[in-house]
């Protein structure tokens, strides 16, 4: 349970990192929060021979409101659904950007943030690794029970990253790749995430179920909508901890256009692929997902100012 | 590049001792450490402070878990070279005058331990807890114990013992917020209140 030998370098600006990325990018680690990277290396399933130590880099841990560039809930994209020719958002839209080194809890602490990324805060692990675990490292890592790879990809969300000659913003939907795998580059540091925020006719939300709050979730489930005179005309449906990656499930978001968040339930079970271990089995896990993207789905409509079921005609 | 920290320049990429300056529940140490010494092992076997337990090494039982420039961390998730130039404070520091703090009282009054593994953690994480907010309820003081493992107490004293603390310093005032819990209210002398459960995802 000890890491294996490795060296330590701590850049001091972000010039310097991107720097040692590109000298070093294929045998080293970022270090940020540690918190998934450090037990990786003590159980020896990673052995990086150096770690780039960013927690020090200036400008990281800044969250700022404005305008995010390109995120739209539903759109043309694989994955949201739209009811035809509702034009929804524009290419720009409120948001907030997280930079990397801002904490869990930092962000759990901050007001104004869109709703389904308030709610996942609390579950993205307990009061102490919270402190120390990152946004930025949590988008980066990828992990296919993670929350807020969840959320991002229901918000249409995005990264911005940097390498030592280009910087590129990557859309949600095209991150993450497979087991842990990003498109990210070994070169590249992540340096902020963009978080589209709820506006009007908008809503979003988040829930899970996990044995204890803090741990790693059984299935957790992400809903953004947007609505227009009572109706759903788009929505986005995103998924965690049922297959080997972040998910986001195209099928349920058209019937919740279509049907509202009990056909949402069903399309969701029936799409995902399920994934079973000694918790829960992967027909236990895609019923949950069904019911949580139901309850998810719901709130967000409330939110977003719709009937709570669209079904039943409540939306004069 | 910070001193000490970065290899020289075209150095192979090895692993070498660094000089860290840390300042332990008040005392000034520098040392020489391999990258790899994780946080844990540096207070327990550099510096014999053996108060922060090691449980899993891997983040999950609490048992480790000190301050790092004030913020709470797992000791095992973090190496000794990232705090460098950082204050560290271990359940040592607590009582350093030989005067129980009150939420070290609280436990023993409680009945918040019986084989203490658990508790340098727990005792380091709720007096975070208590700083950030001092009235925290019930359910805050639940969701931080989710965060560390005791074999021994089934929870709630430690939970009770917490409270205690938090109530003491929210003036005794009586908190509205577990009224559905009948059993928390005649144990605590809580005359609980009209509670607001309202939809969970809508708090704050
Ligand atoms: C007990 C426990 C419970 C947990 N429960 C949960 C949970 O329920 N849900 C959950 O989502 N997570 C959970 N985690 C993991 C979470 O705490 C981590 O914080 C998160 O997964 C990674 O963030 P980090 O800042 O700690 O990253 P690190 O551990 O430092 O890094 C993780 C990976 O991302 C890369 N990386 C980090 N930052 C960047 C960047 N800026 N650019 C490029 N690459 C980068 C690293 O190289 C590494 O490969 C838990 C952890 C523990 C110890
Ligand atoms: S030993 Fe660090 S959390 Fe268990
Ligand atoms: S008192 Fe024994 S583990 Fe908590």
């Amino acid at each position: 349970m000890k890491p294996a030998p490795f060296a330590y370098l701590r850049p001091e600006t972000e010039d310097e990192a991107l720097d040692l990325l590109r000298e070093h990018g294929d045998e080293a680690r970022i270090l940020a929060g540690g918190q998934s990277l450090v037990p990786l290396m003590s159980m020896r399933r990673v052995s990086p021979a150096a770690v780039v130590d960013i927690t020090r880099l200036p400008g990281l841990a800044e969250v700022r409101d404005g305008q995010v560039a390109g995120a739209e809930v539903g759109g043309a994209e694989a994955g949201g659904a739209e009811v035809g020719g509702a034009e929804v958002g524009g290419t720009e839209v409120a948001g907030t950007e997280v930079g990397a080194l801002v904490t869990q809890y930092g962000l759990e602490q901050r007001a104004g943030i869109d709703d389904a990324l308030r709610e996942c805060l609390p579950y993205t692990g307990h009061y102490a690794t919270r402190h120390r675990g990152t946004v930025g490292g949590s988008i980066a890592y990828g992990e296919p029970r993670g929350e807020l790879p969840v959320v991002l990809l229901a918000l249409a969300g995005r990264a911005r990253v940097r390498s030592r000659d280009a910087e590129r913003e990557i859309a949600a939907d095209e991150l993450y790749v497979g087991p842990y795998a990003t498109t990210l580059r070994a070169d590249e540091l992540l340096v902020s995430t963009r978080w589209p925020a709820a506006g009007l006719g908008r809503g979003s939300a988040f829930t899970e179920l996990a044995l204890r709050q803090g741990d790693f979730t059984l299935a957790c489930a992400a809903c953004a909508v947007t609505v227009r005179d009572g109706a759903i005309v788009a929505a986005r449906v995103a998924v965690g901890a049922v297959a080997d990656r972040p998910l986001l499930v195209g099928p349920a978001a058209e019937a919740l256009v279509a049907d509202g968040p009990r056909a949402a339930a069903a399309a969701t079970r029936a799409t995902i692929p399920g994934y079973g271990d000694h918790h829960a089995s992967a027909r236990y896990r895609r019923h949950l997902a069904g019911e949580l993207v139901a309850d998810a789905a719901a709130r967000a409509i409330a939110r977003a100012g719709g009937a709570p079921m669209t079904e039943g005609g409540a939306d004069g | 590049m910070a001193e000490g920290a970065p290899m020289a320049e075209g150095a192979p990429m090895v692993e070498r001792p660094i000089s860290i300056v840390v300042e332990v529940n008040g005392l000034r140490r520098r040392e020489h450490v391999m990258p790899r010494l994780l946080l844990s092992d540096f207070l327990r076997h550099r510096l014999g402070l053996t108060g922060t337990h090691v449980g899993c090494e891997h983040g999950v039982c609490g048992a480790c878990t000190v301050r790092v420039d004030g913020i709470p961390a797992r000791a095992c998730l973090m190496f000794a070279v990232q705090t460098d130039g950082c204050a560290i404070e271990t359940v040592e520091g607590l009582a350093g005058t030989g005067e129980l703090t009150p939420l070290q009282r609280a436990l023993h009054e409680a009945h918040g331990l019986q084989c203490g593994f658990c508790t340098p953690g727990i005792l380091i994480a709720a007096g975070d807890l208590l700083e950030r907010r001092p009235g925290a309820d019930r359910a805050e003081i639940e969701a931080l114990l989710s965060g560390h493992v005791c074999r021994c107490t089934g929870y709630r004293p430690i939970v009770d013992a917490i409270e205690r603390v938090a109530r003491d310093a929210a003036g005794h005032t009586a908190r509205g917020d577990h009224a559905d819990d009948a059993d928390d209210a005649d144990a605590n002398g809580d005359p609980g209140g009209p509670g607001d459960p309202g939809d969970p995802g809508e708090a704050a």
